[in-house]
């Protein structure tokens, strides 16, 4: 547990959670200025018009786009001080391995994250109701999304704090975090099938919410998939992390 | 100066992000349009606008933040701030090289956009018609009017160590640029934010954006100059930091 703690120390200094507030309430902004446009302000009122779940889609699109280089940035940091502070070293000679080090680096991001992206989705809720959607919401697809959005932004920061330790050259873990981005937002306009094969794609493919011809609805995830792809992610993350030992130790 | 600059981007990884980044918004620009050939029928149009959509809103503008965060990467490793503060260049001629180093990368990733257009266009998609040269002449312009963004990046990582800083602050440029362009109201921001410049010289005669201007002269000519002014602006607080302030 001090390990956590020594990495939540370190944050101060790389200001993560300043950054990681001014990116949640702006993408919370993002999402929801569709709703100050007249034709969207129509359908406040209309439960068929199902507001809330176009608001939701609108979210999801805005957290593809920058979810994967949020967990790039806040995980290259994290990891990127090691090398430039010979933190390796340092950490090895009191007994802590680069592969503690990484886990513990994880471990204090997503101690970080869930409240974060609980602030998001609260965020852009509020805005919601501020700017006068009366339709009832129904809080599971909203719940769900949000639990959802932080298991992935785990397992990517995860992902890329490996990349960031393996890799001293910092542009790669965060280029591979642009090119990801790309790729999410991109997912939402592509074939479930297609979607499920980029490991990035399963930011749209936890969307709870989806364009069905003319309207917008609930839609149900696909969880098998999801819980397959968090499995496999979460096993190459250990056995990354466990092979960083040897490095260093 | 720009020489030795243009040696140490070589031994960096930037090219793969000046040749993927572009190739990918050509990529999902296709398959976008083959996806939705019904809603998207305007031939070469639609196909521009589909490529230029997310590569004009982020994508374009986060590459620049990591080239230019490539860029400055050698000066903060070991006793290299040191070794470059002795060099017997005047300070403004360091900052132009940096930026003229990160802008031989961002003309590669036009190039790599416009000729990948063109082939996706002709050959993939089979669109009628010719290429359109007046994409080339947008993707030329963009070129232009991304100075002050490189300049305002390069400023960024001379002053932070850490790569992903500049970054993060990069995206939440873009995410005010976005609102900036897609708001009526917050559309005068458009023409402050680097990002939001970024995003109208990429967008110039697009049909995927409302109001996003035309390849004519008025809507041109202020982008170039706002390209041209910003970008010696920053130039110029740049070299003026480097002088006075002590960054280490």
């Amino acid at each position: 547990m001090s390990d956590v703690v020594l990495e939540i120390r370190k944050m101060r200094r790389l200001r993560t959670i300043p950054v990681l507030v001014g990116l949640v309430l702006a993408v919370a902004a993002l999402s929801s200025a569709s709703l100050f446009s007249g034709t969207a302000r129509e359908t406040f009122d209309d439960p068929a018009a199902s507001p809330w779940a176009a608001l939701l889609l609108s979210y999801t699109m805005m957290a593809a786009m920058t979810s994967p280089l949020l967990a790039a940035v806040v995980a290259s940091r994290q990891t990127d001080i090691e090398h430039s502070g010979n933190g390796w070293v340092l950490a090895a000679g009191a007994g802590r391995t680069p592969g503690r080090l990484c886990a513990a680096k994880l471990l204090a991001l997503a101690f970080m994250l869930a409240p974060a992206i609980a602030l998001q989705t609260a965020a852009v809720v509020a805005i919601g109701v501020l700017a006068g959607i009366r339709v009832p919401i129904d809080p599971i697809p909203w719940i769900a999304y949000t639990g959802l959005l932080f298991v992935l932004d785990v397992v990517f920061c995860g992902l890329h704090i490996l990349l960031a330790a393996r890799v001293e050259n910092q542009l790669v873990s965060v280029g591979v975090g642009v090119l990801g981005s790309f790729l999410a937002v991109f997912s939402l306009l592509l074939p479930a099938a297609v979607s499920r094969a980029i490991p990035w794609g399963y930011y749209a493919v936890i969307s709870q919410a989806g364009q069905e011809g003319d309207s917008v609805g609930y839609v149900q995830a696909p969880y098998p998939w999801i819980i397959g792809f968090v499995a496999l992610a979460a096993l190459v993350i250990a056995v990354g992390i466990r092979r960083l030992d040897p490095i260093g130790a | 100066m720009f020489r030795a600059e243009m040696r140490k981007l070589r031994r960096s990884s930037t090219w793969i992000i000046a040749i993927v980044l572009p190739l990918l918004a050509v990529v999902t620009g296709t398959l976008n349009l083959a996806a939705n050939a019904d809603a998207l029928d305007a031939g070469w149009a639609s196909f521009t606008s589909q490529v230029v959509l997310f590569y004009g809103l982020l994508f374009f503008s986060m590459g620049i933040s990591l080239l230019a965060a490539a860029v400055w990467r050698a000066e903060h490793r070991g006793s290299n701030w040191n070794l470059l503060l002795t060099s017997t260049v005047r300070p403004v001629g360091l900052a132009t090289a940096k930026v003229a180093a990160v802008l031989v990368p961002v003309a590669l990733m036009q190039v790599v956009l416009i000729v990948g257009t063109a082939a996706a266009g002709t050959f993939v998609l089979g669109l009628d018609g010719g290429f359109p040269w007046q994409f080339a002449v947008v993707g030329v312009v963009a070129i232009v009017a991304a100075i002050p963004l490189i300049a305002l990046q390069s400023l960024l990582s001379m002053l932070m160590r850490s790569f992903a800083a500049p970054v993060a602050i990069c995206l939440l440029g873009c995410v005010a640029g976005v609102a900036a362009v897609t708001s009526p109201t917050l559309r005068p921001l458009g023409h402050v934010i680097p990002q939001a410049i970024n995003t109208r010289a990429l967008n110039l005669g697009s049909t995927a954006i409302a109001g996003s201007g035309g390849l004519t002269l008025g809507d041109t000519l202020p982008l170039l100059a706002t390209g041209i002014g910003g970008g010696a602006v920053v130039l110029l607080v740049t070299a003026t930091l480097l002088r006075t302030v002590k960054l280490r």
